[in-house]
């Protein structure tokens, strides 16, 4: 699989997913701060890259696999302290790949999550993302658009990304999260 | 640095390789800021895959994530805006495209990956350009492959690298503050508490360091380089290096060797230890062929062959003079 290819899997199936990835992070490791699971998570894209993911057959699985072996890794250098023990991580079940209603409810949180994100934006950043993103201008184009330059709209957009970036980060239990972790916590109590 | 900080540049990066192709400064830019923390590649690599992400139209759906994706594609038709800006977006698609093939590249490389081995045992490790390391008992090195240099850093013990060709990318293994730098040949590098030695076995090496005079090293040749001296380069029969490479097939090979030398090699791959406290006895040849980790057929035979005695204490073996 190529690069590119690889790019686009990352987006289809990691991405969507990293909220849920992230709030069992925080569910299961104590005193785990925002930049450490930015950290882990950074790490994780980093290790699943670096994989073939046509050999992956269950994308979410392995990613949250991968998140597990991080902080199985972090805990062993005493950075952050799980609040199961390592063998109960191990021995854990994982969220289902299967792309049920949740992944649909998922899809409306993200987007309203991306609706508030593109709110705060200063209205040029806003409208920059919308020409590149929306309509799929390219950026010289966009620059025509807003009679900028193309290095001015690469700003916009790089303003425009961190915010989503940023707003990714948060920790903030959305309803699919709460359905998801009252599941999770069924199986920890196994 | 703070993560809000790094989602700022990791972000910047991703939108500007997104757009035109990076200039050399800009290469070298990125370069240097994804050297700069552990952390960057990673960020990078998640920006990209978000910025990649969005683009769904809201009433498309933004779960279609792969269907958005497709706008980008080299495969769609081109033209609908124009000829010249249909070829232009194909153009712009493909250098996307080189530009993602540049960075994974990067971003394999500069992540490093890091081999060990356990005491006994020895692994050989194929890389990504067709170069092998083979890693001896109780060994670490790191491989961090860039744009311009493949470099492996060899934290601890010894490795034999067979290097592959590659002219604008020279090999270069450090250690100990010493650099052996090639481009196509084989050579192995041990880290010694106090030196670090070098044997090359197919082609040139360059041995350097911070306090090392440059100095080439060819085939057939030993050198051992001691920090502040100069570097010893001894040459050495084709078989002496095959034979003090042997501990790649599991084997440990002597001709003449010392007893405290022939020691000091097959305790590297055991835990148990031999110890010869007696210096007449330490200084005795030793001649044969053992498979290394198996410290009590050598402790019994060369015993026999240099008249002494094994005794056994635990996890130590002691070597000592029969008595007369």
């Amino acid at each position: 699989m190529d690069d590119t290819k690889r790019m686009q899997w990352l987006a289809a199936h990691i991405v969507p997913f990293e909220r849920r990835a992230r709030a069992w992070l925080h569910r299961h490791v104590r005193t785990l701060s925002v930049a450490d699971a930015d950290d882990i998570l950074q790490e994780a894209y980093a290790r699943i890259w670096v994989l073939e993911p046509e050999a992956i057959a269950k994308p979410r699985a392995y990613f949250l696999t991968i998140i597990r072996n991080l902080v199985a890794e972090q805990a062993r250098r005493a950075k952050i302290v799980p609040m199961v023990r390592m063998g109960e991580i191990e021995s854990l079940n994982i969220i289902s790949d299967e792309p049920g209603p949740e992944r649909h409810a998922s899809a409306g949180a993200e987007l309203e999550r991306l609706r508030r994100v593109l709110e705060g934006l200063p209205a040029q950043a806003r409208r920059a993302f919308e020409l590149r993103k929306v309509e799929g201008l390219t950026g010289r184009q966009v620059a025509e658009r807003l009679g900028v330059s193309e290095s001015a709209v690469e700003k916009l957009l790089a303003r425009a990304l961190a915010r989503v970036l940023d707003a990714m980060s948060e920790v903030e239990p959305s309803p699919e999260e709460a359905e998801g972790s009252v599941r999770e916590r069924a199986l920890d109590q196994r | 640095m703070n993560a809000r900080s790094t989602n700022d540049e990791a972000a910047a990066w991703a939108v500007r390789l997104d757009g035109a192709q990076l200039s050399a400064q800009e290469q070298q830019q990125l370069d240097a800021w994804l050297a700069l923390s552990p952390r960057h590649p990673g960020a990078l690599l998640r920006a990209r895959a978000v910025w990649s992400s969005l683009g769904a139209a809201d009433e498309e759906g933004a779960a279609e994530a792969p269907r958005s994706l497709t706008r980008q594609a080299p495969e769609r038709p081109p033209g609908r805006r124009g000829g010249l800006i249909g070829n232009w977006r194909a153009a712009a698609a493909l250098v996307a495209a080189v530009a993602a093939v540049l960075l994974g590249y990067r971003l394999l490389g500069l992540r490093g990956e890091g081999y060990e081995t356990r005491v006994g045992e020895v692994q050989r490790i194929a890389l990504e350009d067709g170069s092998a390391i083979t890693l001896n008992s109780d060994s670490a090195a790191r491989v961090r492959f860039g744009a311009h240099q493949r470099a492996v850093v060899l934290t601890r013990g010894e490795g034999l690298f067979e290097v592959a060709k590659d002219k604008t990318r020279p090999f270069v293994v450090s250690t100990g503050g010493v650099s052996v730098r090639a481009v196509g040949t084989a050579f192995a590098v041990r880290a010694l508490p106090d030196a670090v030695t070098v044997t090359v076995t197919e082609g040139v090496v360059e041995v350097s360091g911070a306090e090392v005079p440059a100095q080439r090293v060819a085939i057939n040749q030993r050198a051992e380089i001691r920090p502040r001296h100069p570097v010893i380069v001894r040459s050495q029969d084709p078989g002496e290096a095959g034979r003090q490479l042997s501990w790649r097939d599991g084997i440990l090979s002597f001709s003449g060797e010392s007893l405290a030398e022939a020691v000091r090699e097959v305790n590297r791959y055991s835990h148990r230890q031999v110890e010869v406290a007696d210096p007449a006895l330490a200084r005795r040849p030793v001649i044969g062929i053992f498979r290394a980790g198996d410290i009590d057929a050598f402790a019994q035979s060369t015993a026999v062959a240099l008249g002494a005695k094994a005794e056994a204490d635990g996890a130590v073996i002691r070597l000592v003079p029969a008595s007369p």
